[in-house]
C-alpha cells in the first residue's frame, strides 16, 4: 500500500491538498474561523452547484473562456506575423524591434484606461487586453526561435534551393516550432491573468465578474468558488497545450522525450 | 571545364586560411581534395556550393549546373522521418518522390529504417540517410564533405561502389573531401593536395589508372607510398613520371 502510494504520482501529489481540505473544513465548522471570512470547503462546493442549478454558472464560464480565446487568437496572429518578419529580416529587426522593447516595458495592466477610454467597457477593450497580454511572450518566443535555428539546417536549405518564404515555411518555422509552443503556454497563462483583470474593471458576465460580485455583496464563497474555477480552467486550458506540445515534438531529442 | 577556381583564397579575421588555390574540374571527373585536418578543405567545398560568399578570387560554375552537397554532418531535418528526410530535395509528385527515395534508401541499405526519426538513428545510419537524401536529386555536381567517415570498412567501400555506379550511369562532376588517402586514390581521376599555412594548392596530380581499380593492386600501393610522402613534404620520394604537376594539363 504505501509501495503503491509512493510511486504513484498523483496519489503522493494529492496527499496534501487532501489533507488541507479537511483540516480546513473541520475548522471551519468548529468555528475556528470565521464563515464570513473563509467559509467552509463543503458551503463552496454548495455555492458552485447552486449557481450550475440555476444554469447561470455555465454562461458565465463560456463567456470568460470565450473572451480569453478571441483575445488569445488575435495575440497570437498577430505574434506570428510580426515574430517571424522580425526574426527573419535584420531590416525588421533594426524597424520593430526598438519599439517592441519599449512597448513591452509598460506593464500592460497599464493600458487599461486607455483602453477604456478608446473603446469603452464592451467587449472590444476587454479582448484587446488580453490579446496585448498574449501577445510579448509569443512574439518573444518566436524571434528567439527563429535566431536560435541551427545555421546549418538552415545551409541544407539552401543547398536545396530554399529561400525566402520557402525556407521560413520548410526549414525555420519547423525548428522553431518548440519555441514557438513555449510561448503559447507562457502567453495562455497571461491571458488568464488579462481575463480577470478585464473582467474585473468592468463586466456585467463572466467569471472575473464573479469575483467582483462576491466582493460586494460580501460573499467569500462566490469569490473563492471563482478563484478554483479560474485555476481549474487554467490548468486545463494549459494541459491542452501540453498535450499539442508533446503531439507535435515527439520528434524531439531531449531529456523529456520518450 | 564545369568548374574553375582561380587564386581562391580565405581570411577568418586575421587568420589566413587558403591563398592562391587554382584548380580545374572537368565535366564528369572525380576529384578528390586531401590535406591534413583544419588546412581548409571544408572551407574549399563551402565556396564551391555557393554557401560561403566571403572568399577572395573567383569561382565560376557552369551555367544551369545542379550542385548536390553531402556535408560533413548528416545535417537530417530532425521533424522529419528518414524517408521524409530523402524527399526533401525532390519536387512535384509525391509518390513518385517517395517510391524513388525508398530506391535509393534501398541502395544505401537502409530499406527498414525509412519510419525512423534523426533521433533513433546510429551516427552511420544519419549519415547514410544524408547521403541518399543527395543522391536521390541527381546533382550535375557533387560536392562531398568526407562523406564515408562515420562508416565502418565494409560500408564504406559498398558506398563507394555505390557512388561509382552513379557517376557510371549519369556521369555526376565529383569534388570529393578525404582523409581517407585508399578512398582517394581508389576513386579520383585527380588528387588535389592542399598544404602548407596558409594552404595552398601544392600538388595536382592525375591519377592515371583505369577502371574498375583494385583495391589491393601494386599500382595503387605505390601511388599510396608516394602521397604519404608528399604528406610527410617529402618531395624526394615521388615519382615524377605518374604525376602532373600544378597548372600542367594532365
Ligand atoms: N566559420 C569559421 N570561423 C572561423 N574560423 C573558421 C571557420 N570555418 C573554418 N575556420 C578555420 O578554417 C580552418 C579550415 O577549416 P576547415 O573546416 O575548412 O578545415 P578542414 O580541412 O575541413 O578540416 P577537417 O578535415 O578537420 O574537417 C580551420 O583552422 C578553422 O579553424
Ligand atoms: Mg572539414
Amino acid at each position: 500500500m504505501w509501495k503503491k502510494l509512493r510511486t504513484h504520482p498523483v496519489l503522493l501529489g494529492s496527499l496534501l491538498p487532501i489533507l488541507l481540505v479537511a483540516v480546513w473544513e473541520i475548522m471551519s465548522r468548529a468555528g475556528i474561523i470565521p464563515a464570513y471570512q473563509l467559509p467552509a470547503p463543503s458551503a463552496i462546493l454548495s455555492t458552485i452547484l447552486a449557481y450550475v442549478q440555476d444554469g447561470s454558472l455555465q454562461d458565465h464560464i463560456l463567456l470568460t473562456v470565450y473572451r480569453l480565446f478571441v483575445g488569445f487568437v488575435i495575440g497570437t496572429i498577430a505574434a506570428i506575423l510580426l515574430g517571424t518578419l522580425v526574426g527573419y529580416s535584420e531590416l525588421a529587426e533594426r524597424i520593430f524591434d526598438p519599439l517592441m522593447q519599449a512597448f513591452r516595458s509598460i506593464p500592460s495592466l497599464a493600458w487599461v484606461p486607455l483602453f477604456i477610454l478608446w473603446m469603452g467597457i464592451g467587449e472590444s477593450s476587454k479582448v484587446t487586453l488580453i490579446a496585448v497580454g498574449v501577445f510579448f511572450p509569443v512574439y518573444l518566443n518566436i524571434v528567439d526561435g527563429i535566431r536560435g535555428v541551427d545555421r546549418k539546417l538552415i545551409e541544407v536549405g539552401r543547398m536545396y534551393g530554399l529561400d525566402g518564404v520557402a525556407l521560413v515555411r520548410r526549414i525555420i518555422l519547423p525548428a522553431s516550432l518548440p519555441s514557438f509552443l513555449t510561448g503559447l503556454r507562457s502567453g495562455l497563462g497571461l491571458g488568464w491573468m488579462f481575463v480577470v483583470a478585464a473582467e474585473i474593471m468592468g463586466a456585467s458576465q463572466g467569471l472575473g465578474y464573479l469575483l467582483i460580485l462576491g466582493q460586494n455583496t460580501y460573499a467569500p464563497d462566490v469569490i473563492i468558488a471563482s478563484i478554483f474555477l479560474f485555476a481549474l480552467l487554467g490548468k486545463l486550458t494549459d494541459w491542452v497545450l501540453k498535450l499539442i506540445q508533446k503531439r507535435s515534438l515527439h520528434w524531439q531529442d531531449t531529456a523529456l522525450a520518450k | 571545364m564545369t568548374v574553375r577556381v582561380q587564386s581562391l583564397g580565405r581570411c577568418f579575421g586575421e587568420k589566413q586560411v587558403l591563398q592562391g588555390v587554382d584548380f580545374s574540374v572537368g565535366q564528369g571527373e572525380i576529384v578528390s581534395l586531401l590535406g591534413t585536418s583544419g588546412c581548409g578543405k571544408s572551407t574549399v567545398l563551402r565556396a564551391l556550393a555557393g554557401l560561403d560568399k566571403e572568399y577572395e578570387g573567383s569561382i565560376t560554375i557552369e551555367l544551369g549546373q545542379r550542385i548536390g552537397f553531402i556535408f560533413q554532418e548528416p545535417r537530417l531535418l530532425p521533424w522529419k522521418t528518414v524517408l521524409a528526410n530523402t524527399t526533401f530535395g525532390l519536387k512535384g509528385d509525391k509518390r513518385l518522390n517517395e517510391e524513388k527515395a525508398r530506391r535509393y534508401l534501398e541502395l544505401v541499405g537502409l530499406k527498414e529504417a525509412e519510419k525512423l526519426y534523426p533521433r533513433e538513428l546510429s551516427g552511420g545510419m544519419a549519415q547514410r540517410v544524408a547521403i541518399a537524401r543527395a543522391l536521390v536529386t541527381e546533382p550535375d555536381i557533387l560536392l562531398l564533405d568526407e562523406p564515408f567517415s562515420a562508416l565502418d570498412a565494409f560500408t564504406k567501400m559498398q558506398l563507394q561502389e555505390l557512388l561509382l555506379k552513379i557517376w557510371g550511369e549519369i556521369r555526376t562532376t565529383i569534388v570529393l573531401v578525404t582523409h581517407d588517402i585508399d578512398e582517394a586514390l581508389y576513386l579520383s581521376d585527380r588528387v588535389l593536395l592542399l598544404q602548407g599555412k596558409p594552404s595552398t594548392l601544392a600538388k595536382d596530380l592525375k591519377i592515371a589508372l583505369s577502371r574498375p581499380r583494385s583495391r589491393g593492386s601494386a599500382s595503387l600501393g605505390k601511388w599510396k607510398e608516394d602521397l604519404l610522402n608528399l604528406l610527410e613534404g617529402k618531395d624526394t620520394a615521388y615519382d615524377y613520371s605518374l604525376v602532373t604537376e600544378v597548372g600542367q594539363k594532365a
